[in-house]
């Protein structure tokens, strides 16, 4: 928690905004927390203690909401994560999007892109973008999978 | 084979003035053979393996005399601007300063010189255990005064009572206190042991301190080292405990150039229990941090813990001695100990050795150490997140020194911050 503080607070330093208080940071950590569907307990957990796989992307979700990055990386954000979790994410990124912030989510699968309705879709592979196109593109992808755009490629 | 012994000259000259008039017959002896002592086996080299790190040139370029306990003006406003608890104990140059103290009511408190007419057998006792190291003989042939106080049987109190011991302008002074605390059966007490200098200046301050807890008693004591940063300070700690007693030590180093604690402890009693531990954060080029550490486990059941953590920067350089003594028959121990450093800088130095010495069956003994740098994912990830290096890196000290900080007594902790 003493980490977030900084961190937010730091960030707020660079936008040249007044930092928060232990309070006002306390009563905002809160809200976000039930966002993301953590425990209060959760505050005062030491990292030695340890985090299971879905506290982890919890906690980085909660990080995202707090620091409210420009630009923002989700990388395979939805690998182990159980349905309530992918929705949490879902909108969690629905609520921060806008049209001065960016997003780059990068899946294996469509399903995430369920909950997050994206705006371009690039297919990419060894390195390269072979293929944009809009959200369609990741639908077609889930019926026929990637082989085709690899031999129309080729052709 | 003729040996030739570091001897600065300044230990013959202060020959005279090592015992007064009030003093009994007996102390005459004794410091008349502590001072021989000295004298035929000059200060230690570092072939000894108790001091095969430690410098002690601080002894030969300074010109040492005996604190002449002259006018020190008022330091009511001193006292008032330091004193962080409700009772105290204020000690000036070595000397126990009634008029400046607030005591709890229960309690027995006097200067040494004073408890050697009320308890003259045990005092005498006390005061004759054999030196523990070449500094508490020293602290022997020239101590005049000292702390002596009395925790009666079943006095409780969680409140930290605060000792307080200021040195004033002593340049180049030698003080040699000598304080005998005695805790009574099923007493409770908190303490918080401070040094600290009033103005700068090159003293060089010998304490020994003797500590008998009686049958279930628990004592928890805050040491905050914080002289003068060119001054030297050594610290011998003698601790006896009794059946089901508990200590804990939690030391925390911030001044002076040159620091030495010795601790040695004596379970003597069943079930008694011990906790050392302590933390550092050493920033300048020359300074210097020892801990000896030495528990005794003279009787079953009994346990103890030495855990040191220390910081090091610039050239500062540290040294950590851990030292356990299982006796023959003492089955059933339980004992651990640990010490880690930190690296912030290349030219630091840290040196870490851990003894066992076992002589029983039946026993549980670990030890562990580490050295290393901070974790530089870590610091990377602190930073992805906007923080700045600078806090980045308090950020990880912080939690580095946690686990010794967060022993202390919670009301008295934000007293211990600035060690960070």
């Amino acid at each position: 928690m003493y980490f977030l503080r900084t961190a937010l607070n730091a960030v707020r330093k660079q936008k040249k905004l007044q930092p928060l208080d232990a309070a006002d940071f306390l009563s905002l950590v809160k809200i976000k927390l039930k966002e993301v569907g953590l425990d209060e307990t959760f505050l005062h957990r030491a990292v030695n203690e340890g985090f299971s796989g879905g506290e982890k992307k919890r906690n980085e979700v909660l990080q995202m909401l707090m620091l409210e990055p420009s630009f923002i990386i989700l990388d395979e954000t939805d690998s182990g994560l159980d349905i309530d979790a992918l929705q949490m994410v879902g909108r969690s990124v629905n609520s921060l999007r806008n049209m001065n912030r960016s997003f780059l989510v990068v899946t294996h699968y469509q399903r995430l892109l369920d909950y997050i309705e994206p705006d371009v879709v690039h297919v990419m592979a060894n390195g390269k973008i072979l293929k944009s196109g809009d959200k369609t593109l990741a639908k077609e992808l889930e019926e026929k999978g990637y082989g085709w755009i690899e031999s129309e490629i080729n052709s | 084979m003729m040996t030739i012994h570091a001897l600065p000259t300044w230990l013959r000259e202060i020959k005279d003035i090592r015992v007064n008039a009030q003093s009994p017959e007996w102390l005459v002896t004794e410091k008349e053979r502590a001072f021989n002592a000295l004298i035929k086996s000059g200060i230690p080299s570092r072939k000894h393996e108790k001091y095969k790190y430690t410098d002690f040139s601080f002894t030969t370029d300074k010109h040492y005399q005996l604190s002449p306990q002259k006018e020190f003006g008022n330091l009511s406003d001193f006292v008032a601007s330091s004193c962080v608890t409700r009772h105290f104990i204020v000690m000036v140059n070595g000397v126990f300063k009634k008029k400046l103290s607030a005591l709890p009511e229960a309690l027995t408190v006097m200067s040494l010189k004073d408890a050697m007419i009320k308890h003259p057998e045990w005092i005498k006792s006390q005061l004759l255990k054999e030196a523990t190291s070449y500094f508490s003989e020293l602290n022997q042939a020239f101590f005049l005064d000292g702390l002596f106080f009395e925790i009666p049987d079943d006095y409780q109190s969680d409140e930290p009572l605060h000792i307080l011991s200021i040195i004033t302008k002593q340049n180049d002074c030698l003080i040699v206190p000598r304080n005998v605390f005695m805790i009574g059966e099923n007493a409770k007490v908190n303490i918080l042991e401070e040094y600290i200098a009033k103005e700068g200046n090159t003293y060089f301050n010998n304490v020994v301190t003797h500590w008998h807890l009686k049958k279930s008693a628990k004592v928890k004591c805050y040491k905050k080292q914080n002289e003068h940063i060119e001054a030297a300070h050594y610290a011998t700690n003698l601790l006896e405990l009794g059946e089901d007693s508990h200590f804990e030590l939690v030391n925390i180093t911030k001044g002076g150039i040159f620091s030495r604690d010795d601790v040695i402890a004596r379970l003597q009693g069943i079930k008694a229990n011990c906790l050392l531990s302590g933390f550092y954060h050493l920033e300048r080029a020359s300074q210097y941090v020892d801990h000896h550490v030495e528990v005794i486990h003279e009787a079953k059941y009994s346990q103890s813990e030495m855990l040191y953590k220390g910081i090091l920067d610039s050239e500062s350089r540290a040294v950590f001695n851990g030292r356990l003594n299982v006796v023959k028959d003492a089955d059933r121990i339980n004992a651990y100990q640990a010490n880690h450093h930190l690296l912030l800088s290349s030219e630091a130095e840290a040196y870490s050795k851990p003894e066992l010495e076992i002589y029983a069956e039946d026993v549980k003994c670990k030890h562990g150490a580490t050295t290393g740098q901070l974790d530089e994912d870590a610091l990377f990830y602190l930073q992805s997140r906007g923080i700045e290096e600078r806090d980045a890196k308090s950020i990880l000290i912080q939690g580095f020194a946690e686990e010794i900080l967060k022993r202390i007594h919670s009301s008295i902790r934000e007293h211990f911050a600035e060690v960070l």
